[in-house]
């Protein structure tokens, strides 16, 4: 209210919004808009004036469009009512077509749904554009990790480093993983997923505190800061402030002390925890505290001015690393992710957030499309089809005086009207399939239109956008009807449209077999890579993480106890179950045949005498970790046949390697098994054993009888050492599979869409060819008086049918194959793409819509003909 | 020259009452002034083309303000038809109206006339 006479800023929207629904000449209802801003403005403040603008424009346009309604109302009145008309004569067609445009409707509100949640990761945080996250890259070649050089594990002195050397760095933090951690308090006890974060990170991040101070919570040792569900877990109603909550770090156990309750953490965060742990008390728990550069198990964040470039800071790391760790940080380069980059474009080793892929983003987005356009192609071939029977009215109406663009409009609104119906039709269904499809893809969507009135604006968009590409094509085709010529009732150009029909039918079965031709692959794939010999056994093993010290210790006696029981077989325990071998050296020195050192890079595992045993690998030479020898439990390792290959060994037995810095004789080398995913090669690995070496993981072989009860003496066991931790099993088969879920969701998903396409596809195929049959009764009739047979008349209708299945499956067959061998190539070990996939779904498409034509045919072809000639 | 709706009337009459000053901001202030309802600017725009397109107004670019961002107004005046309308309505109304009074309509059919 400073300055009265203020220039009034409407937005740019607002200003849009009046000229273009206003038809605004010379700017003068702008004009008066303004003034209404500027009376407003000098009544109340700003803010309020600006609400209640909005509130007045908003009024101003319905009211706007009842009248200017009222002065073409007539006409419009009679377009709804012809349209109503329509949709009653020809309650089939209509059903098609709404059906379709339903389906379209709900897979695109999904995807909508589901891609508006993906993009909207890490917006909430006030500071979103000012943080970015620090990862690394190793610089040498062939030293990637899981084929892969980036890293987002940072040391623990990076943070306050980077604060202290950049001005520009307003503010820095650090967290580390406590997932999967058991939290104790008196007698509840629950896994709980937390993080060790430092006194900056509630700055940083704005994740709301109910009780405490961001900038005080977890400034001391000892402090807990939990989110309400974990609260609300711990401690019901009662006020958890003060409460001490307990956990074991490693052989450390540490009390502390809630001092701030946090507000659920939103599920569009790329972090997800219950509860944050001081960093300070990490200082002691780690070697060499928290200076040490050389070991990397943090994640860093950084928050950058406001509107400072973060490239700028990036071209200056190199320096600044080299000051800090001059050797660790010769292999490695540093770089910055915007925080709103994290959840859609992360492709780090040790990520502490579960990302996705945009690639994924862009084929939902995609397929959803595709669907869409299916589904209003539909709406077109049979709008334009039937096209001489409204072809009258058009000529009725053109000579009246309607003008082209009139009736394109009528059409066009026409077309705008049938999918607003769908739209209705797709939110209730949507309503219904949303829970399912939450369930199915792991996420937690949500459609409310109460809380986010911005989903109209897009919904309001898809019916028009839906009902203009539907009705764009009949609109123009049927307005170019000559008037003279329909009232003549001479033929309409029939075969343009017809051709332009058949171009639509291949489009819609190009798309239907692409998705099917991806679902097969996918499926082959997954069922390629089940069947694969993974080089080990893992049927009827189950595996228990050992996360307990007493555990630890008598593992011997519990394993001795444990093999007492008929059906238990073997029993190992290990560092890393044969699945996930992922420690990795590239300190390892083997000396060659010509007595020159080499290095290569080794992943390895620490693993008992029963490893190869319990799941059953191959020992190719020399032989197994044994008892008798007693050097084995010190110096003793075995290769698999990459590592001897790499090493251009031509008799490795008894060679010596050196791994982190202790010396190992080569005693054996075993068959290549796949200790890592299918979509990596098999690199070099070696086994050993150490002494007094923890292992983590428990794994059993059972005789396939009676399994329960097996399993619930191992259970009844393992509990009699008192265990911390409550006794939790997986079967490695499980294990297995989950490691393929990815590729598991994609497949339904391309199994359902497929359907859904082709689905859509058939129903217009089944409009179409219904429309024929009734057409070409007289022609039919006629033919078969001249003596046709009815499987005679079969072919000729599936003539034209079998001709664009066929040119659809030419067009379908090279992208199929370049988006599926693209896939594939994510794979190191992959099945053959031959023909099969492809011959299979074109054949499917092509069966699936003779299927539903045939119907229509056969009725057509038995059809007696004294029927159908009867009629003039 | 048919009748005029409601509407039109009013809106006639609001260009009328503010004789050289007659815009969407005033007219509407002056409809609701006269009217007792709420008169939105969205509502005056439509008929006001509509009485222009009929010729019983016509308009023409004003002066503009900083209050309205420097937009000219769009000033209306009733044209000769406009005004021979506005005459004819009131002359019909009043004959219409013309033997009863406010008393009468609440009392109902007087017999005795």
């Amino acid at each position: 209210m400073t300055q009265k006479t203020e220039e009034p800023r409407l937005s740019r929207f607002s200003r849009w919004l009046i000229r273009r629904i206003f038809k605004d000449e010379g700017e003068a209802k702008l004009g008066d808009f303004m003034e209404i801003y500027s009376i407003f403005a000098e009544e109340k403040g700003r803010l309020q004036a600006k609400l209640r603008f909005w509130w007045y424009l908003i009024r101003s346009i319905p009211k706007y469009f009842k009248d200017s309604l009222h002065m073409g109302g007539n006409m419009f009145k009679n377009y709804i009512k012809i349209a109503f008309r329509n949709l009653r004569r020809n309650k089939g067609y209509s059903t098609i077509n709404i059906t379709g445009l339903i389906v379209g409707i709900v897979c695109f509100v999904l995807m909508f749904l589901y891609v508006r949640f993906e993009l909207s990761f890490d917006h909430f945080h006030i500071n979103s554009d000012q943080i970015y996250r620090f990862y690394k890259k190793r610089q040498a070649e062939g030293t990637a990790y899981l084929g892969n050089p980036y890293f987002t594990t940072t040391p623990a002195p990076l943070a306050p480093a980077l604060k202290d050397e950049f001005p520009e760095v307003v503010n820095a933090t650090r967290i580390s993983s406590l997932y999967n951690t058991l939290l104790i308090h008196q007698k509840y006890k629950f896994y709980e997923n937390g993080l060790w974060a430092d006194n900056q990170f509630l700055q940083i991040f704005s994740f709301p505190l109910r009780q405490g101070n961001p900038e005080e919570v977890l400034a001391k040792p000892h402090s807990m800061v939990v989110t309400e569900r974990l609260a609300e877990r711990f401690f019901g109603s009662k006020d958890p402030t003060g409460e001490i909550i307990t956990f074991h770090y490693g052989l450390h156990k540490i009390n502390f002390q809630v001092t701030g309750i946090l507000k659920n953490i939103p599920a569009n965060s790329h972090l997800h925890f219950d509860f944050l742990a001081s960093f300070i008390n990490l200082k002691d728990m780690r070697r060499n505290g928290l200076e040490n550069w050389y070991s990397s198990s943090d994640t860093t964040y950084i928050q950058l001015q406001h509107g400072y470039d973060y490239k700028a800071l990036e071209n200056k790391l190199p320096v600044f690393l080299n000051k800090y760790a001059p050797e660790r940080y010769a292999k490695y380069a540093g770089f910055l992710q915007p925080l709103k980059k994290i959840h859609l474009h992360s492709f780090f080793n040790f990520d502490i957030a579960a990302t996705n892929d945009i690639n994924n983003i862009y084929i939902f987005t995609a397929i959803a499309l595709i669907i869409l356009i299916i589904a209003c192609i539909n709406y077109m071939n049979l709008a334009t089809a039937r096209s001489f029977q409204r072809a009258k009215e058009v000529g009725m109406r053109k000579v009246m005086g309607a003008a082209r663009q009139q009736i394109i409009r009528q059409f066009l609104g026409e077309a705008v009207f049938l999918s607003g119906l769908a739209l209705f039709g797709a939110l209730v269904l949507v309503k219904f399939i949303l829970p399912l499809f939450n369930s199915f893809t792991q996420q937690n969507l949500q459609l409310n239109i109460l809380k986010n009135p911005g989903i109209i604006f897009v919904l309001f968009a898809i019916v028009i956008l839906v009902g203009h590409i539907s009705g764009s094509y009949p609109a123009v085709f049927l307005s170019s009807v000559r008037p003279i010529k329909v009232l003549k009732k001479e033929a309409l150009g029939s075969s343009k449209g017809a051709f332009m029909r058949n171009i639509l039918v291949i489009f819609q079965f190009s798309a239907s077999i692409i998705l099917i031709v991806c679902t097969i692959v996918v499926y082959g794939q997954l069922k390629f890579i089940k069947n694969k010999d993974m080089g080990f056994s893992r049927d009827n093993i189950v595996t228990v993480r050992i996360r307990d010290f007493v555990i630890s210790k008598n593992i011997e006696n519990l394993k001795n106890t444990l093999l007492e029981h008929p059906n238990v077989k073997n029993i190992s325990t290990s560092e890393s179950l044969p699945l996930h071998i992922t420690n990795r050296s590239s300190d390892v020195k083997a000396i060659d045949e010509s007595k020159q050192e080499v290095n290569i890079p080794l992943y390895y595992s620490s693993v008992d005498f029963d490893y190869l045993d319990t799941f059953d690998i191959k020992l190719l030479l020399g032989r197994n970790f044994a008892q008798e020898f007693s050097m084995d439990k010190e110096q003793s390792l075995i290769l698999n046949e990459t590592a001897v290959s790499h090493l251009r060994w031509e008799n490795p037995i008894g060679k010596r390697i050196q791994l982190q810095g202790k010396d190992f004789a080569v005693i054996g080398v075993v068959k290549d098994f796949h200790y890592q995913p299918m979509h990596l090669p098999i690199e070099p690995m070696a086994l050993y054993m150490e002494e007094g070496f923890r292992h983590s993981e428990l794994a059993v072989r059972m005789s396939p009888d009676n399994i329960p009860q097996t399993i619930a003496f191992l259970k009844k066991t393992y509990e009699q050492y008192q265990p911390l931790h409550p006794f939790e099993f997986t079967f490695l088969d499980d294990s297995f599979n989950r490691i393929y879920q990815r590729e598991q969701i994609f497949g339904s998903i391309f199994r359902i869409f497929s359907f859904l396409a082709i689905f859509i596809a058939c129903l217009g195929l089944y409009g179409l060819a219904s429309f024929t049959a009734e057409r070409r009764t007289k022609e039919i009739g006629i033919r078969k008086v001249l003596g046709a047979s009815i499987s005679g008349i079969f072919m000729y209708f599936s003539l034209g049918l079998s001709k664009c299945v066929l040119l659809a499956n030419l067009i379908a067959w090279p992208i199929a194959y370049y988006l599926m061998d693209k896939w594939l190539q994510s794979f190191a070990y992959r099945m053959n793409l031959n023909a099969w996939p492809f011959i299979l779904s074109g054949l499917a498409a092509f069966l699936i819509a003779l299927l539903t034509i045939s119907y229509q045919s056969v009725k057509a072809a038995t059809a007696n003909p004294v029927d159908s000639l009867r009629y003039e | 020259m048919g009748m005029l709706s409601r509407t039109d009337e009013m809106i006639l009459l609001a260009v009328w009452r503010l004789k050289d000053n007659a815009y969407g901001v005033t007219i509407a202030e002056m409809l609701t002034r006269t009217s007792g309802k709420k008169w939105i600017l969205g509502a005056v725009y439509v008929p006001l083309e509509r009485l222009e397109k009929k010729k019983y107004l016509s308009s023409g670019l004003g002066k503009s303000s900083k209050k309205r961002g420097g937009r000219s107004k769009r000033l209306y005046k009733l044209t000769k038809d406009g005004l021979d309308i506005l005459i004819k309505t009131k002359t019909r109304e009043q004959s219409i109206w013309m033997d009863i009074s406010l008393s009468h309509l609440e009392k109902g059919y007087d017999t005795k006339n």
